[in-house]
């Protein structure tokens, strides 16, 4: 019914532990090289019982069972108990847990233990199976950095019962013998539970309804993006929201002052053609006309391609804000391998062939031009890249396969002439991420080297990308610069150097 | 901005002026306006000789047809077309029996020896002298010139009415 490993003073777990580690892992005993007693004389008493993680029990219930669990070991005497209002005011997300607020492994939890300052941390699990209760947990020691006692409690059938358990197991993690006369009260916390929602009830317009975490986040990434991720603890991916909203809304306001310039243009010209009477002067206003609306039409479609990238991206920013945000309940990702439903795959999926396959949307403007070029201002254009798994490694460098298209369109400083097109490019796509140590693993670096057909021509494009994933999200931002040298019917040999941003996705 | 829209342009080429409106095929030559819908007897106004896309010319003989009943071709002023920017051209003219002779000749500098474009050749000035509806048109005779003395093709020739009352 109920087990416990062993039911020694901490001095006496210590000197199990260390003779077990010797016998396991020399290394571990030969690297930590503790002075048993004077350890002993200088280890603290205090421990904190993080909240037990549930699975079929509600979350008031696991709340009594883990407040219960502490208040006993805390009436014992033996350890100085955190209350749960100290040991919940931190949560941290660690590496590998799958949900914010759920700490399970053990660096997670040595490290929050170290964040409260205790010397021990109890975390646990508790399961509701078929009216059955199992409890799981384990005992930490800060100082020791590792588990110093394990507990479980199985097939309980009554909640009284496992609260009966849970007052002997704090017994038991206090180095006690465990009385024979041991009973429960009454369900004091349960009524106070109870008494507490009747109160919230009685004054429910008094008291603004309790939003939680989630719902808070999105709130802050609806209204400024990246806010409730960076409220969530991801700082970064909350910036790169930000500056990719940043960034449009340049870019926006960018193509918005083109837009109003040609569209001032062509209010003016059209006025004049309107009340115009001289023929000679008509037709030569009718074409200013023309280029004025493509050209305002042209801005215009740009900002509506943005607004609709703002949009996207800014969805994407409120979804990822919700997702990521701290729950208000630890949420049991059933790691407990009895409970597992997962089924084995063992067929290739679509998924599984699509893996590696990204897309992403490129904005670009040429900032340097060639000779033939030098009359023409450029257009910030658009274009789309693929990137694929087929690749092969050279070194430490991979080598995939790219296929990129782009627009790119000039006019004269008198809108007489236009050279506008597109581009089809074919290219390799190295990733020196391991070479250039700049940004880390966090930032990948790309180097770019195709080959391209224009609209009336062929050429090479060189180019880089330095791109930020976003690790929760398979969503990328990158900066693009690319070199495009070309042998054109319309402008013979010529070069432009473009600089862009781009947003992807990839499927993980 | 990201929210709002901008507004696209929406646009009807259509003045009655517009060449391109008059149903005609450049190069060609007409008159502006191309109709008068009521002018008092007695009365004057102004009818510009048009050149629409005619590319190097250098003179021209435009003969205008009209009713010598009707209206009274008073004054004949030149254009802006056989101007080569310092000189106004040579003009000189004559009119018998309701025909008009107007002839036209770019002065050439240095830089300019010739004339492209859509322009007014000439302005006459003409007063209404009777009712009645007056058409005016050019004849076959009229004629543009390069500076090499060849004759420029021309697809059309305009036309005009003068509606004119008491």
């Amino acid at each position: 019914m109920y087990y416990f490993s062993k039911t020694y003073t901490p001095f006496r777990i210590y000197l199990t532990i260390a003779l077990l580690s010797f016998i396991v892992n020399e290394h571990v005993f030969s690297a930590e090289k503790i002075d048993w007693k004077d350890k002993a004389l200088q280890t603290g008493n205090r421990l904190a019982v993080l909240d037990f993680s549930a699975k079929g029990i509600s979350d008031p219930m696991r709340d009594i069972l883990t407040e219960q669990f502490r208040q006993n070991i805390k009436k014992l005497k033996i350890y100085e108990v955190l209350d749960a209002s100290m040991t919940n005011q931190v949560e941290i997300f660690y590496p590998g847990e799958k949900i914010y607020g759920e700490c399970k492994s053990k660096g997670c939890i040595l490290e929050l233990g170290r964040l409260l300052k205790v010397n021990y941390v109890v975390a646990g699990t508790i399961i509701e199976k078929d009216k059955e209760y199992f409890v799981n947990g384990k005992m930490y020691s800060m100082d020791l950095e590792q588990e110093v006692q394990g507990f479980s409690i199985e097939n309980v059938s009554e909640i009284d019962s496992i609260r009966l358990e849970m007052k002997k197991l704090s017994y038991n993690v206090s180095g006690l013998e465990v009385p024979d006369t041991i009973s429960i009260e009454a369900s004091s916390e349960v009524l106070s539970y109870v008494t507490k929602v009747k109160e919230q009830e009685k004054m429910p317009w008094i008291r603004l309804p309790k939003i939680s975490k989630k719902v808070r986040s999105l709130m802050y990434s609806t209204v400024v993006p990246g806010a409730g991720q960076v409220y969530s603890k991801r700082a970064y991916t909350g910036l790169g929201f930000f500056g990719a909203e940043i960034i449009i809304g340049s870019l926006a306001l960018l193509a918005h002052s083109n837009y109003q310039k040609s569209w001032g243009g062509f209010q003016e010209t059209y006025k004049s053609y309107q009340i115009e009477d001289d023929p000679g002067k008509l037709i030569q206003l009718r074409p200013d006309i023309v280029r004025y609306a493509n050209d305002t039409k042209k801005h215009n479609d740009f900002l509506k391609g943005l607004r609709i990238l703002g949009a996207s991206i800014w969805s994407i920013n409120m979804l990822h804000a919700y997702i990521v945000a701290p729950d208000d309940i630890f949420v049991n990702t059933g790691n407990l391998g009895n409970f597992s439903d997962a089924e084995s795959k063992s067929k290739l999926t679509t998924w599984d062939i699509l893996s590696g396959f990204g897309l992403r949307g490129l904005i670009i403007r040429p900032v340097f031009k060639g000779s033939s070029l030098s009359s023409y201002s450029p257009y910030t254009d658009a274009g789309l890249l693929i990137t694929t798994p087929i690749g092969l490694y050279f070194g430490s460098v991979f080598t995939s396969l790219t296929y990129e298209m782009s627009n790119y369109s000039f006019t004269s400083s008198g809108f007489e002439d236009q050279v506008e097109g597109s581009s089809q490019t074919t290219a390799l796509n190295f990733d020196l991420t391991n070479k250039i140590p700049f940004g880390g693993n966090s930032i990948k670096k790309y180097a770019f080297l195709g080959r391209s057909n224009y609209s009336d021509g062929t050429g090479y494009l060189i180019g880089g990308d330095l791109v930020y994933n976003i690790s929760t999200f398979p969503l990328s931002f990158a900066l693009s610069s690319r070199a495009n040298m070309v042998n054109t019917q319309s402008l013979g040999s010529t070069m432009w150097v473009s600089l862009g941003v781009n947003v992807g996705i990839k499927i993980p | 901005m990201l929210f709002s829209s901008c507004e696209d342009v929406t646009y009807q080429l259509d003045n009655e002026f517009d060449p391109e409106n008059l149903n005609l095929n450049p190069p060609t030559i007409f008159f502006h306006p191309s109709q008068f819908e009521s002018i008092k007897v007695g009365n004057s106004n102004t009818l510009e000789l048009y050149c629409y896309d005619v590319q190097n010319a250098a003179g021209a003989h435009l003969q205008i047809e009209f009713d010598a009943e009707i209206i009274s071709i008073d004054t004949v002023l030149h254009g802006e077309f056989f101007k080569n920017g310092v000189n106004s051209p040579i003009l000189f003219t004559d009119q018998e029996d309701g025909f008009l002779n107007v002839y036209l000749f770019l002065q050439p500098t240095i830089g300019t020896s010739d004339a492209s474009g859509t322009m007014s050749m000439a302005k006459l000035i003409f007063t209404v002298q009777d009712e009645g509806l007056a058409p005016i048109r050019y004849t076959s005779r009229t004629t543009i010139r390069d500076k090499s003395n060849n004759s420029i093709q021309l697809n059309q020739y305009g036309e005009a009415l003068i509606n004119a009352v008491y």
